[in-house]
Formats: C-alpha cells, sequence, structure tokens
C-alpha cells in the first residue's frame, strides 16, 4: 500500500541578519521545510516565489511579516528573531500576531534570540510562544531539529 | 537554490555588548555591509564554519563567557585554520601591551582602542582593507 507523501511544514523566518537568514534557509530547507527567501514582500510575490515554491517565507520587517500572514494561509511555525530591521521587535510581532486573533493565535513561535535577559524571555514566556533559544548557547542544527521534533509532537 | 542576495561583504562582529553592537551594526550596514552578529567566542566560531560567506571579522577583546578574542584569533590563525588569511580587526579598551602583542603575533589585520577611534574611522578602516587589493 503507498502511504501519502507527508506534508513538508512551512516555516516563516524573521531574521534581519542577512547573512545569518541565508544560512537558516539553507539548513531548513536541507531538513525538509520548503523555502522562500525574500526580505521585501515584492521580492516573495515577484521573483523568489516562481523559484522555490512555497515554504519558508523569510522577512526582515514586521509589517512584511503580517503582509505575508495575510496573504499565505499555511505557515506551520514561526522562527523569530528578537531584534529586527525598523523600530519593532519581536515582542512588537508576537502581541500584534496574537491581538489578529483565532487564525494565526496558533502557529507555534520559536524566538531564536541573541538577547538573555529574564524581563525579555519573561515577556515571550508570557505572551505565549513555544519555546525560546538563546543564539549563542545552540547550533543552528540542533535548533532546528528541536523544532522539528516539537512540530512532531504536536 | 538558494541564491545569494547580493554581493554584499559580510562583516562577523563579535561583541558582547548589546547597545555598543547596535550602533557598530547600524554603522557597518550603512556603510554597505551586511552583519551578523554573535556575542561569545564559541558563536562566532559556529558561525565561521555554517556561515560561508563571512568576509572579515570585528572582534571584541573581552567577551561574554570565560574567553577573550584572543582565543578566537588563535583559532582561527592556527596552521591548520582554513580562515588563516581572513582579516581581523580587533576592536578594544584594554589595550593592555601584552594583549596588544599577542593580537599582532597572531596576525590580525589591525588593533584599534575603542576610545581613541570613532567607529566610523574602523568601519572606513575595513572598507578600505577589503576593497585593496589582496595578496
Amino acid at each position: 500500500m503507498k502511504k501519502p507523501l507527508p506534508k513538508k511544514k512551512s516555516i516563516l523566518v524573521i531574521e534581519d541578519e542577512r547573512a545569518l537568514l541565508d544560512v537558516v534557509n539553507k539548513r531548513l530547507g536541507k531538513k525538509g521545510f520548503e523555502v522562500i527567501t525574500a526580505r521585501s514582500v515584492d521580492e516573495v510575490f515577484n521573483a523568489t516565489l516562481d523559484d522555490n515554491g512555497l515554504g519558508i517565507i523569510s522577512v526582515s520587517s514586521i509589517q512584511q511579516a503580517l503582509d505575508y500572514l495575510e496573504d499565505l494561509e499555511n505557515v506551520d511555525a514561526i522562527w523569530l528573531d528578537h531584534n529586527l530591521l525598523g523600530k519593532e521587535n519581536g515582542i512588537d510581532f508576537v502581541k500584534k500576531l496574537k491581538a489578529n486573533g483565532g487564525k494565526w493565535q496558533n502557529i507555534p513561535i520559536f524566538v531564536v534570540s541573541n538577547t538573555e535577559k529574564s524581563g525579555t524571555i519573561q515577556s515571550y514566556v508570557d505572551l505565549g510562544v513555544s519555546k525560546y533559544y538563546i543564539k549563542s548557547n545552540h547550533k543552528l542544527d540542533e535548533i532546528i531539529a528541536d523544532i522539528n521534533t516539537t512540530l512532531d509532537s504536536v | 537554490m538558494i541564491k545569494k542576495p547580493t554581493n554584499k561583504k559580510v562583516v562577523l562582529v563579535i561583541e558582547d555588548e548589546r547597545p555598543l553592537l547596535q550602533v557598530i551594526e547600524a554603522k557597518l550596514t550603512g556603510a554597505g555591509f551586511d552583519v551578523i552578529s554573535a556575542r561569545t567566542v564559541d558563536q562566532g566560531l559556529h558561525y565561521m564554519e555554517e556561515v560561508d560567506t563571512i568576509d572579515a571579522v570585528w572582534l571584541d577583546h573581552y567577551l561574554f563567557g570565560d574567553k577573550t578574542g584572543l582565543d578566537f584569533v588563535a583559532k582561527l590563525k592556527s596552521s591548520d585554520s582554513k580562515w588563516k588569511h581572513l582579516p581581523i580587526f580587533v576592536v578594544s579598551n584594554t589595550a593592555s601591551k601584552d594583549n596588544l602583542r599577542s593580537y599582532i603575533r597572531l596576525g590580525v589585520s589591525k588593533y584599534s582602542v575603542k576610545a581613541d577611534h570613532k567607529l566610523e574611522e574602523m568601519t572606513q578602516d575595513i572598507k578600505d582593507f577589503l576593497d585593496s587589493p589582496q595578496e
């Protein structure tokens, strides 16, 4: 009997450092996530989408991320950096996402940040993110493996 | 396939003070670099392995954790290292003669004292260095 292929998980990656974003995208792609790379809405819808198909949607500002969420229904998870381009940070993003209500309420959010201030971490926990990783404590592959495990156990 | 989105040079900044890191990132980005930031020696070394697009390193001496910039440079400049020729710019307030000599001996491209140099000057130095033909 043929088993249907498992659906690829798609993940929205929000990270302001482009060089790191590229690597995260590559790694997630290798681990079987679907991949899109972009830093602007135009890039996603006009260029990269055609090249890569649906999957990881990477953005570097909160407005972009919210635009994507409006348009792309099937985001299974969000990889979120704390410090982002522009004035708003990851906490602002989570607040907006949760404020948008039902539809996006339950997307698991994985914060991956250089910040280890307990107040910042507590804010994310209070907002209901799934996990908080401090970048300097984990290799990227460890974080990806852990996200995979967490998503599989849901 | 992932295409490299730009041909911008990438600088790995290893600096543990967040406010300073943000200023450095802003200066370097303003000067046309892509920045990747780390706060510990080990995180910096991980990124060296994982990010194959790094063109130069901006390094503080005192860092988060028990290792200093010297540990990072010693590792990168060791004889079997594939990053032997990667330019490293040490920017630190700890201008002890011993530290300075160690960095120079290990082969860093430049050692600057934060208090003496404006960040713009450092940024310009890195730019000039990377733009000039390398041996």
